[in-house]
C-alpha cells in the first residue's frame, strides 16, 4: 500500500513542482503575474492548513474509534432531551 | 445500530439544555434571517418584473432595479444565510460539546453586530450611490484626504462598502472565537459535524479577507478580477457548504432515530473537500489568460468534488434506508432529502457546466442564474426551513398552528424553485445558442421573455410558501396552545 502510494505520490508531486516552478518563472516580479500566481498560491496556502490539521487529527487519535462519535452523537442528544425542563 | 451503555467520551453528569442553549438567541437569529429572506424576494420580484418591463417604480432613484438586485443577493447570503446559520450554531455546537459557547455577553453583541453590518450593507448599497456627489461628501473627501466610497464594493457578493468590511472581518473573528473555545474543550473523537464547522470557522474568515480586502488594495485589474472570482466560489463552498452538511450530519440522525450510516465514509467526505474545493473557484476563468494547465487542475477538481459530493449522498440515502416512508411523514426530513437531491444535481450541473465545452455555450448567460437559485434556495435554504420546522415548535413551545400551512409551504418553495430552475437552465442554453449564431442582441432579449415571465410566477409561488410560513409562525406564536417542551413535527 505503501509502495503504491510512493508510487503515485512521488511523479505526481514531482510533477506538480515543476509547473510550479513555471509559473514562479512567469510571475518574475511583473505585477500582471500575480493573476497567474495568487489562486494556486491561495489553493496551497488552504491545501497546507488543511494537511497540518489531518496529520493533527490522526495523531491525536481522532481516526482511531472512527465509527464511535456517531454513536456518542445520539446519546448525548438522548440525554439532554431526557433532562430537558 | 446503536451503543447500549454510554460512551466513555460522554460524561456520566451532562449539563441541562437549559444550561448550554440560548433559545431566546436561536429564536431571534431566525427571526431577523426570515425577516432578511423576505427583504431578498421582495427585491428578487422587483427585477424580476424589471426583465419583463413591468417596473412598478420606474422613476424612483432609490429603489432602481440594479441596487436592488445586490440587495437580493447579500440580504440572502447575509441576512438570511448567516444569520440562520448562526441560530442554528447556537442549538447544535453547546448540544454536540456539552459546553456552552464562549460568552453570552459576546453572543449578544455579535446578533446586533451582524444585524448592524447587514443593514449598513443595504443602506450603502440603496443610498451610497446617491450620496457619492453630493457636495457636503466631497468637501468631506476633499478635507481629509480620503476616498468616500460609500456606494457598494464592484466585487460580485462582496458589495458591503468597504468601511463595513473591517467591522465584518473583526464580527466574523469573534464567532470563531465564540464557538471554537467550546470545540477546542470537547474531549475525544470529533463527531463529522463539528469538523465541518471547525473548518468553516477558519475558512470563512480566510475567503472574506481575500474576496474584500486583496481586490480592493493589493491585487488590481484581472488579478482582482481572478480572486473575486474564487471568493464567490469559495463563499458558497467554503461557508455555505460546510454549515449545511454539518448540519444534516447533526439533524438527520436525530430525526430518525439512527446513527449516520457510515461516519468513516462522511470524514472522507470532509477531507475531500477541503483538498479538493479550494482550487474550484478557478473554473470561474476558463478562457481567461491564466495558463491552461491551472484551468485544467480546476475542472477536474471539480468533477472530483462530484465524487466526494457522492460519497457523502450514499452515506445518506444508507441512513435513510429501509425509513423511506418517514421522508414523506415527517417534514423536516422531506425538506433535508429535498434539499439533498438538488443538491446532487447542481452539482451535477456543475461537473457538466465547468467544462470547456459547456463554458463556450453557457458563460453570461442564465444557466448560471438558474444554477445560483438551485444552490441557494433550493438546496441551503431548504435545509434551513427543515431545521425551522423542526426546532420552531421547541423554541416556543407549541405544535404548529396549521400543519397544512407547514405543507402549503413545503410545496410552494419546492414546486417554485423547480421551475424557476429548469426555466432558466433553458433559458441559458437558448441564449447561448443565440449569441453563438451572431444574431443581434435584441433577438436574444426577445427570446428570453417567456422564460423571465415563468421566472416572475416561480417566484411568487416561492413567495407564496414563504407568506405561509411566516402566517403560520406568527399565529403559532399568537393562538396555538401550549405543548410539552419537546415538540414532534
Amino acid at each position: 500500500m505503501l509502495l503504491l502510494a510512493l508510487v503515485i505520490l512521488v511523479p505526481s508531486c514531482l510533477g506538480f513542482a515543476n509547473k510550479f516552478f513555471e509559473f514562479v518563472m512567469l510571475f518574475r516580479g511583473d505585477a500582471d503575474g500575480a493573476f497567474a500566481i495568487t489562486p494556486i498560491l491561495n489553493y496551497l496556502l488552504a491545501g497546507f492548513g488543511f494537511l497540518l490539521m489531518f496529520f493533527w487529527a490522526a495523531m491525536n487519535g481522532m481516526f482511531h474509534d472512527i465509527e464511535g462519535p456517531k454513536h456518542q452523537h445520539l446519546e448525548r442528544e438522548k440525554m439532554l432531551d431526557r433532562g430537558r425542563g | 445500530m446503536s451503543s447500549s451503555a454510554p460512551s466513555a467520551a460522554i460524561p456520566a453528569e451532562i449539563p441541562r439544555h437549559e444550561d448550554l442553549v440560548n433559545e431566546r438567541l436561536v429564536a431571534w437569529y431566525f427571526i431577523a434571517s426570515l425577516v432578511f429572506l423576505g427583504t431578498s424576494m421582495l427585491a428578487g420580484l422587483h427585477m424580476a418584473l424589471q426583465l419583463v418591463h413591468w417596473n412598478p417604480c420606474p422613476d424612483a432613484e432609490l429603489l432602481s432595479p440594479g441596487r436592488w438586485r445586490m440587495v437580493h443577493t447579500n440580504a440572502v447570503a447575509y441576512g438570511f444565510l448567516a444569520n440562520a446559520f448562526l441560530g442554528m450554531l447556537h442549538w447544535t455546537v453547546p448540544r454536540l460539546t456539552l459546553r456552552p459557547v464562549a460568552s453570552s455577553a459576546l453572543s449578544y453583541f455579535i446578533f446586533g453586530a451582524w444585524q448592524f453590518v447587514v443593514l449598513s450593507t443595504a443602506a450603502g448599497i440603496l443610498i451610497g450611490p446617491s450620496l457619492q456627489d453630493a457636495p457636503w461628501v466631497m468637501e468631506l473627501a476633499a478635507k481629509y484626504n480620503i476616498s468616500m466610497s460609500l456606494g457598494a464594493q464592484g466585487i460580485e457578493w462582496g458589495e458591503t462598502p468597504v468601511w463595513i468590511d473591517p467591522i465584518a472581518q473583526v464580527g466574523l473573528l469573534l464567532v470563531a472565537i465564540n464557538f471554537m473555545v467550546p470545540i477546542s474543550r470537547a474531549r475525544g473523537p470529533m463527531y463529522v459535524t463539528l469538523w465541518y464547522f471547525m473548518a468553516m470557522f477558519v475558512w470563512t474568515f480566510l475567503v472574506y479577507a481575500m474576496g474584500n480586502f486583496m481586490s480592493e488594495y493589493w491585487v488590481g485589474g484581472t488579478s482582482g478580477g481572478a480572486v473575486g472570482g474564487l471568493f464567490i466560489h469559495d463563499l458558497v463552498g467554503l461557508f455555505v457548504t460546510p454549515l449545511g452538511w454539518g448540519m444534516m450530519y447533526y439533524f438527520v440522525p436525530i430525526l430518525l432515530q439512527k446513527p449516520i450510516w457510515s461516519h468513516g465514509l462522511s470524514l472522507v467526505g470532509f477531507w475531500g473537500l477541503a483538498f479538493f474545493y479550494p482550487l474550484n473557484g478557478i473554473h470561474h476563468f476558463l478562457y481567461t489568460p491564466i495558463p491552461m494547465f491551472l484551468q485544467y487542475g480546476a475542472v477536474i477538481a471539480t468533477i472530483a468534488v462530484e465524487f466526494v459530493v457522492t460519497t457523502v449522498i450514499i452515506n445518506f440515502i444508507g441512513t435513510v434506508w429501509g425509513q423511506g416512508k418517514s421522508v414523506y411523514r415527517s417534514l423536516p426530513l422531506r425538506w433535508f432529502y429535498t434539499g439533498m437531491i438538488f443538491y446532487f444535481l447542481t452539482c451535477l450541473q456543475c461537473a457538466l457546466q465547468v467544462t470547456l465545452t459547456f463554458q463556450k455555450l453557457i458563460h453570461f448567460t442564465d444557466w448560471v442564474v438558474g444554477h445560483a437559485h438551485l444552490v441557494m434556495f433550493g438546496v441551503f435554504s431548504l435545509w434551513l426551513f427543515g431545521v425551522m420546522t423542526y426546532l420552531f415548535p421547541r423554541l416556543i413551545g407549541r405544535d404548529w398552528w396549521s400543519p397544512q400551512l407547514c405543507e402549503w409551504h413545503y410545496w410552494l418553495s419546492t414546486a417554485g424553485v423547480l421551475v424557476m430552475a429548469f426555466d432558466l437552465t433553458l433559458a441559458g442554453i437558448f441564449q447561448g445558442y443565440y449569441w453563438a449564431s451572431l444574431q443581434m442582441w435584441d433577438v436574444s432579449v426577445d427570446g428570453s421573455m417567456p422564460f423571465w415571465i415563468t421566472r416572475v410566477f416561480a417566484g411568487l409561488a416561492m413567495l407564496g410558501g414563504f407568506v405561509c410560513f411566516v402566517w403560520n409562525l406568527v399565529m403559532t406564536y399568537r393562538t396555538a396552545p401550549a405543548k410539552g417542551a419537546v415538540a414532534a413535527v
